[in-house]
């Protein structure tokens, strides 16, 4: 009874067991899952750039006598080293990410773990900064915009953080491969990582440093 | 280096670089002051968005250049044109 069987798309039904309307019109140059990440990024990069705009017209527009105000004495220390802490944690996640386009699964799980280690280090030690810095976002503009800055970055280390708990429990159970679309669940979250990383370095020479 | 926003591998890459940038800046806020560190920062900042809007012109390619998968008219023709051949299911 072959012509009951009805054809699919692409002309491989037994092979593919394709099921479906058909692949959607995208772009020959960019994955979806990519592209999704791109969108989403961009949009974040808009976020932090108000942020930063309120930052630096406070700083450079409005222009303070002193600033920080006096009486207020940031941790530079302390920030330096979360700073180590964070961008270590990016090369983690891109050892993560070599060693399973090379079928390390050893070394995927390794890089995963220690990179989830390292953000949650991060953010351990500012929470802990928060608890003992010694003003509040209440304490005028430069408290407001410390608070912000921080506290926004600090929200997007904690979603990294679960995009990393799924993809170590996925690389535990076996998941991903060397080949590309068998390792996005590691790239995805690997370029969010690098994106947080980014903002941070940013942030801590804005506000520490600068 | 590559548009970041593309691979993992070109975001590490950005992000060794902005490093070097973000270094630059403390080093001139100790040299020159705290305002001219600023201005020289958003200077680069500014430099990075211009790599990245290019990176995504080139990404976003031309129509010619898409990979065009069958649409669901092409698809729904050939499986009428196929039944004609083959005639009507049996029972009809």
């Amino acid at each position: 009874m072959e012509s009951a069987s009805i054809p699919v798309p692409h002309g491989h039904a037994e092979e593919d067991h394709h099921h479906g309307p058909p692949e959607a019109h995208q772009s020959a140059r960019i994955d979806r899952s990519i592209l999704g990440i791109l969108l989403f990024i961009l949009s974040e990069v808009m976020l932090f750039a108000a942020f930063f705009a309120a930052y630096f017209f406070l700083r450079v527009v409005v222009n303070p006598d002193t600033w920080p105000p006096e009486g207020i004495h940031l941790p530079v220390l302390i920030a330096f080293i979360n700073t180590v802490v964070l961008v270590s944690s990016s090369f983690t996640v891109h050892y993560a990410l070599e060693a399973i386009k090379h079928d390390n699964r050893r070394g995927l799980k390794l890089g995963l773990g220690l990179t989830w280690l390292l953000g949650a280090t991060f953010l351990f030690i500012q929470i802990n900064e928060y608890l003992h810095v010694g003003f509040s976002a209440r304490d005028g503009a430069f408290g407001s915009i410390f608070y912000s800055l921080t506290g926004l970055h600090g929200a997007h280390v904690f979603v990294g953080l679960l995009l990393l708990t799924f993809a170590n429990i996925r690389a535990w159970r076996g998941h991903f491969g060397p080949e590309q679309k068998n390792h996005l669940g590691v790239e995805v979250p690997g370029i969010y990582w690098h994106f947080v990383d980014i903002m941070w370095i940013i942030v801590f020479v804005a506000v520490y440093v600068v | 280096m590559g548009n970041p926003l593309t691979s993992e591998v070109a975001a590490f890459r950005w992000l060794v670089v902005i490093l070097i940038g973000a270094a630059s800046v403390a080093l001139l806020s100790r040299i020159f002051g705290s305002i001219f560190a600023i201005w020289y920062g958003l200077a680069l900042i500014f430099i990075l968005i211009g790599f990245i809007a290019k990176g995504m012109v080139y990404m976003l390619g031309s129509p010619e250049s898409d990979s065009t998968s069958e649409n669901v008219d092409e698809v729904s023709e050939r499986v009428e044109a196929e039944s004609d051949v083959d005639g009507p299911p049996p029972g009809r």
